[in-house]
């Protein structure tokens, strides 16, 4: 009997350490690139001197944090990221299924999918072309100055005046990103049995009928899915659309610095403490953003929650 | 055949609502090709008409002037075609081939530490430690600073993509798995022989969704890079637009300064034509593989 146990046992205990050898290259990776950083969160609750490192540096308790949420920083990069992140959270849902019923109402095939391949276009551009395309539009030269001279009106300094950036970012978030989003609910709307059309059509319900009482019910779930995931990011901000797009202009910052634009002024600028408290309150806040959307997601909908 | 055909499309004459709807997406479509015929428009204009008319979208006289220049000096731009080649390539193979290991033995129910190592690799994606520290462990401490291997090694495991190809793993039909074990082949053996092969779409997926992102990468050179031997392509350009924009900020503070202004305009069209060789070749390869991409969007979207 014993012999039995131990000849069944011993292949699995083999396949055991065949196993564990292939994940390990991953786990070394992760250990060296993701877990070892985390130890240098640390450095928040220190006065960091780059001589005297990460440890010998002393501890300063919670000046860091103080020095960043008494300062005017503060208040204009937490409300531009949270703000940002909502806004775009709700252009999303709007613009994306909008294109979707659209697309998904077209009858010809080659038309969907030309028109489809060229909304994705942006997701292949590095932010920093997009930065050029923005540039080349908004410049004191730009195309829509050159334009509103050409109508006799004043030249606007875009890169000169926050007011428009809201807008502008926006619209570039919009842009870059709404050929992928719709790309979602047009795949769940394929799933649509067709027969439920035909029959609210033969009821009598209009376009606009069918559109709130048919396909937006079906979508509902990837909706909530997608909304929840995006909430579970709001404290990260886009790095490369506001710190490529508005090129980094101090005058422009009332509107255009977010968390991480804040974090990485300070990693250039060599004033490590109150950024790295921002970055700790950060990924803490992120964390639980995630483990609250993810608690909604099983309630919503089980099959769609990460863990 | 035919017949069948006309039932599925009653209506294949002229439709009123289509043609709406033709119209709106065409609008939409401008709004993304209009731009990119902005950018070839400034690259192929008289840099003396920039400053008089400004930019335009579409071009009345064409202007190869901001080519041939840069085409008598292209060493900077290979330089960096050269590091972003090698980097994007270098990270996108190691990233393929350790998420595609370690995702192994996280989809094998009778590997003993499953939920320990699905947690260890997961928790990344709850918590990251964020810039400040990353860059003080990949400079102090591992020696990444100013090298080329920063490109390559951080972010090579990213939890999401292990996620992705776990799942593909766990879709592969169990029998294929106890014939080989029947077989007598290892455990090793038969991910080599029999995993590999079957995941090549999920390998390609990952490969170039890992692709893209590296082939664009501006930032980790903007952290850690000071030598211009080693600057990636993208972040060559925004070196490019940001010091004319600097260069004209300073001029329109300060009046005085006109002449170096205008010459600073003046280098519009090559800034311009810049772009259209740093990005132009790759914007008309990927759109090939797209399909993967959305593949990959698509199962990353509906379970991790």
């Amino acid at each position: 009997m014993a012999n039995k146990v131990r000849t069944r046992r011993s292949p699995h205990r083999r396949d055991n350490r065949i196993l564990w050898l292939m994940a390990l290259p991953g786990i070394i990776f992760l250990l060296l690139f993701s877990y070892l950083p985390m130890f240098g969160l640390v450095i928040a609750f220190k006065n960091y001197v780059p001589i005297k490192g990460i440890f010998g540096s002393e501890w300063n308790g919670m000046d860091n944090f103080e020095f960043f949420f008494t300062s005017i920083d503060a208040g204009r990069t937490l409300r531009n990221t949270v703000g940002y992140s909502l806004m775009f959270i709700v252009v999303d849902v709007i613009f994306g299924l909008a294109i979707a019923i659209a697309l998904y109402n077209l009858k010809n095939a080659v038309g969907r999918k030309v028109y489809n391949t060229i909304m994705i276009l942006p997701r292949f551009l590095s932010m920093v072309l997009v930065a050029y395309i923005a540039y080349g539009l908004l410049s004191s030269q730009g195309v829509i100055n050159t334009l509103l001279t050409n109508l006799r009106f004043d030249k606007i300094m875009f890169y000169n005046s926050p007011g428009y950036w809201p807008v502008i970012l926006t619209v570039v978030h919009i842009w870059s990103s709404v050929g992928m989003g719709s790309i979602m609910y047009l795949s769940s709307l394929s799933s649509l049995d067709t027969s439920l059309v035909e029959a609210a059509r033969i009821d009598g319900a209009n376009r606009r009928q069918v559109i709130w009482n048919v396909y937006i019910p079906h979508l509902y779930s990837v909706i909530s899915v997608l909304m929840i995931l995006a909430i579970g990011k709001i404290f990260n901000g886009d790095f490369g659309l506001f710190y490529q797009v508005p090129m980094d202009q101090g005058v422009l910052y009332p509107t255009t610095d977010i968390i991480p634009t804040y974090v990485y002024r300070g990693l250039a600028s060599g004033n490590f403490g109150p950024s790295a408290a921002v970055g700790v309150f950060q990924s803490a806040a992120g964390c639980c953003m995630v483990i609250l959307s993810n608690m909604v997601v099983r309630k919503i909908s089980p099959e769609n929650s990460l863990f | 055949m035919k017949t069948g055909n006309k039932v599925l499309r009653p209506s294949k004459k002229f439709n009123v609502s289509q043609g709406i709807l033709h119209l709106i997406f065409i609008a939409i479509c401008a709004c993304y090709i209009l731009p990119f015929m902005m950018v070839i428009t400034i690259s192929l204009s008289n840099s003396q008409s920039v400053l008089s008319e400004g930019f335009k979208i579409f071009p009345d006289k064409i202007d190869f002037t901001a080519y041939k220049i840069i085409f008598r000096d292209m060493s900077t731009i290979l330089q960096a075609y050269k590091v972003t080649i090698a980097f994007s390539l270098l990270h996108t193979v190691l990233a393929v081939v350790l998420q595609a290991t370690i995702a192994y033995p996280m989809s094998k129910s009778y590997f003993t530490h499953r939920k320990g190592l699905i947690w260890f690799v997961f928790f990344t994606m709850l918590f990251s430690a964020g810039m400040i520290p990353g860059y003080l462990t990949n400079t102090k401490i591992l020696g990444l600073g100013n090298n080329f291997w920063v490109y390559v090694l951080p972010g090579a495991v990213s939890a999401w993509n292990v996620m992705i190809v776990k799942t593909f793993y766990n879709g592969l039909p169990m029998e294929l798995f106890e014939a080989a074990k029947i077989d007598g082949a290892g455990e090793f053996r038969t991910f080599i022989s029999i995993v590999v092969p079957m995941a090549k779409p999920c390998y390609a997926t990952i490969g170039f969704l890992t692709l893209v992102s590296k082939w664009n990468d501006w930032n980790t050179t903007l952290v850690y890079i000071r030598d211009g031997e080693l600057y990636s392509l993208q972040y060559l350009l925004q070196t490019m637009l940001r010091e004319a924009e600097e260069l004209k900020r300073m001029m329109e503070n300060a009046s005085g300064l006109a002449a170096n202004f205008e010459e600073a305009i003046s280098t519009e069209p090559m800034r311009f034509a810049m772009a259209l060789i740093a990005g132009g070749p790759i914007l008309v390869v990927f759109p090939w593989f797209q399909k993967y991409f959305t593949k990959g969007m698509l199962v990353g979207a509906v379970k991790g």
